[in-house]
């Protein structure tokens, strides 16, 4: 079977975590409304290296952002209800910046920065950030050092179902809400200084991670696809839908309206093109063919018996056809069908053969806006819709298309 | 000898030329006279022509289509497209007599 991908984007949620500093640290988490598909993770931390302080000193700025993502399935209408999900993958891209700083006070020593920043995805891959140490800034007096870094990259995580696969609906309830648990950690630059110092150096540390781009990707794998132009909305009865396929050819497939229960097949014609069922019929008419029965009695009456014998049977397929009657008013089916029948009908076409063994799979849902049109046509100049009125009588109207105006020559010949 | 329409020559068509306007994607296709007589329905799609207001040139279909006979359908299947349509010309020429004939048959 093709393997197919379907690429969604629907970051749900996310949370921030620790945020935890030797010194100090502060850690916050802004998700940007647009793109919905960025985060920003942002750190800050400083310290002050005082001389009762130790000679060289770390500024620690823990941080993490963890990505909840949900998937939300409304978004994958297309994958099929018989697909076979082989795969799901989360893609994204970070970019990391970083910057240290430090400062000698005016008595001197010698001062280093640098620091490392790691980005952990579920222990999957590992990227370092190293900010470049200088350690060659003194002794001095009141200088300063800053040292900058930035990279991006792109991770991906796997969940991996193959070579089996799961169905949709096992994707839908199992990984609908499921934490993704990107991380980002361990900013931790080192400040230093050197222990003729009599004065401590300070520094501090800016650590922005953003997270571009995420990415749900579904690998399934499928029967072919078949596809209905329109793929869906209101229509009317008689109305053409054309079908198409890239994988199959639409004349073996078998093609029907699900309404309710009700299926009602469609046939195709030679040019791949379905006509939109009409309407049901009267549901008392349906009650009424199961007295054919009665009426086949009357006539077996007629011309196999003779005499008093016909009599006897035609009185009996009178009793038959008057308890059938009598049946049918009782049917509750029957009462309502006094009632004006719905203005729109729902529908479901589906096709089904071999491509299909699971079944029959949707092609589209349509709406027969109404179901026992009775056209009024009202012409106006420019107007490229016909105009229908409701069964229902209470004025209301739908702008329906024309069914494909056209028209035929005749055959040129020579 | 007249030939108008009787003959029965294969001939071929290089496409269609209409001089319409409206909204909406105009779509052509060319049968052949299976259409009418058998079940061997033939029948060619040909580009869709873009509907657009009044200009100063007609639109061709180009086309690559023979038989005995072909006729031309044209329509709109979306909701809410507009056809003017004022003039159809169906360029083509005979290029043989006949298909290969035996007695008795065609």
């Amino acid at each position: 079977m093709p393997v197919r991908t379907y690429t969604g984007l629907d970051l749900i949620n996310y949370s921030e975590t620790d945020n935890t500093g030797e010194v100090e640290a502060l850690g916050t988490v802004s998700r940007l409304v647009v793109p919905i598909s960025q985060a920003v993770l942002s750190l800050v931390a400083s310290g002050n290296g005082a001389s009762s302080t130790p000679s060289a000193f770390d500024i620690e700025a823990f941080g993490s952002v963890d990505v909840h993502g949900e998937l939300d399935f409304d978004v994958f209408p297309s994958i099929p209800d018989n697909a076979v999900i082989m795969r799901i993958r989360a893609k994204m891209e970070a970019t990391i910046t970083a910057q240290s700083n430090a400062t000698i006070p005016l008595n001197g020593g010698l001062v280093a920065v640098g620091g490392k920043v790691s980005w952990v995805t579920n222990a999957l891959e590992l990227t370092d950030l190293t900010i470049v140490v200088d350690d060659n800034m003194g002794p001095g007096v009141n200088l300063s050092v800053t040292q900058n870094a930035s990279i991006t990259f792109s991770t991906e995580q796997v969940l991996d179902f193959s070579p089996v696969g799961i169905t949709k609906a096992q994707l839908v309830a199992d990984y609908t809400d499921h934490d993704w648990a990107l991380e980002c950690e361990h900013a931790n630059p080192t400040i230093s200084r050197d222990s003729t110092a009599t004065t401590g150096a300070v520094g501090d540390f800016s650590n922005t991670v953003t997270l571009n781009n995420f990415q749900f990707i579904v690998e399934y794998e499928s029967g072919p696809e078949v596809s209905l132009t329109p793929s869906g909305g209101n229509v009317e009865s008689g109305q053409i839908i054309q079908v198409s396929s890239p994988d199959v050819d639409p004349q073996t497939l078998t093609y029907a309206a699900l309404q309710g229960n009700k299926v009602i097949p469609i046939p195709i014609s030679p040019e791949g093109e379905l006509e939109i069922p009409a309407p049901p019929t009267d549901p008392c008419l349906d009650c009424l063919t199961g007295c054919t029965e009665c009426d086949d009695c009357f006539t077996v009456c007629e011309e196999d018996l003779e005499g008093e014998a016909c009599q006897a049977c035609m009185e009996a397929c009178l009793d038959c056809l008057i308890n059938c009657l009598e049946d049918l008013e009782d049917a509750e089916e029957c009462q309502d069908s006094t009632q004006d029948p719905p203005a729109a009908i729902p529908i479901v076409i589906i096709c089904s053969g071999p491509p299909f063994p699971g079944g029959s799979v949707p092609l589209g849902n349509f709406t027969i806006l109404v179901a026992n049109a009775s056209g009024i046509y009202h012409l106006v100049d420019g107007k490229a819709e016909d105009t229908l009125y409701s069964s229902v009588r209470d004025g209301t109207t739908f702008d329906v298309k024309i069914p494909n105006p056209g028209a035929k020559t005749g055959f040129f010949r020579s | 000898m007249a030939r108008v329409g009787i003959s029965g020559d294969i001939i071929h068509t290089v496409g269609v030329r209409y001089r319409v306007k409206g909204v909406g994607s105009f779509q052509t296709r060319l049968y052949n006279m299976g259409e009418v007589d058998d079940n061997s329905l033939k029948f060619k799609n040909l580009d869709n022509i873009t509907l657009g207001a009044k200009k100063n040139r007609e639109k061709t279909a180009l086309a690559n289509f023979q038989d005995q006979g072909i006729q031309i359908r044209f329509r709109t299947v979306f909701f809410g497209e507009l056809i003017n349509l004022s003039k159809i010309s169906l360029f083509y020429k005979p290029v043989a007599e006949s298909y290969p004939i035996k007695t008795g048959g065609a």
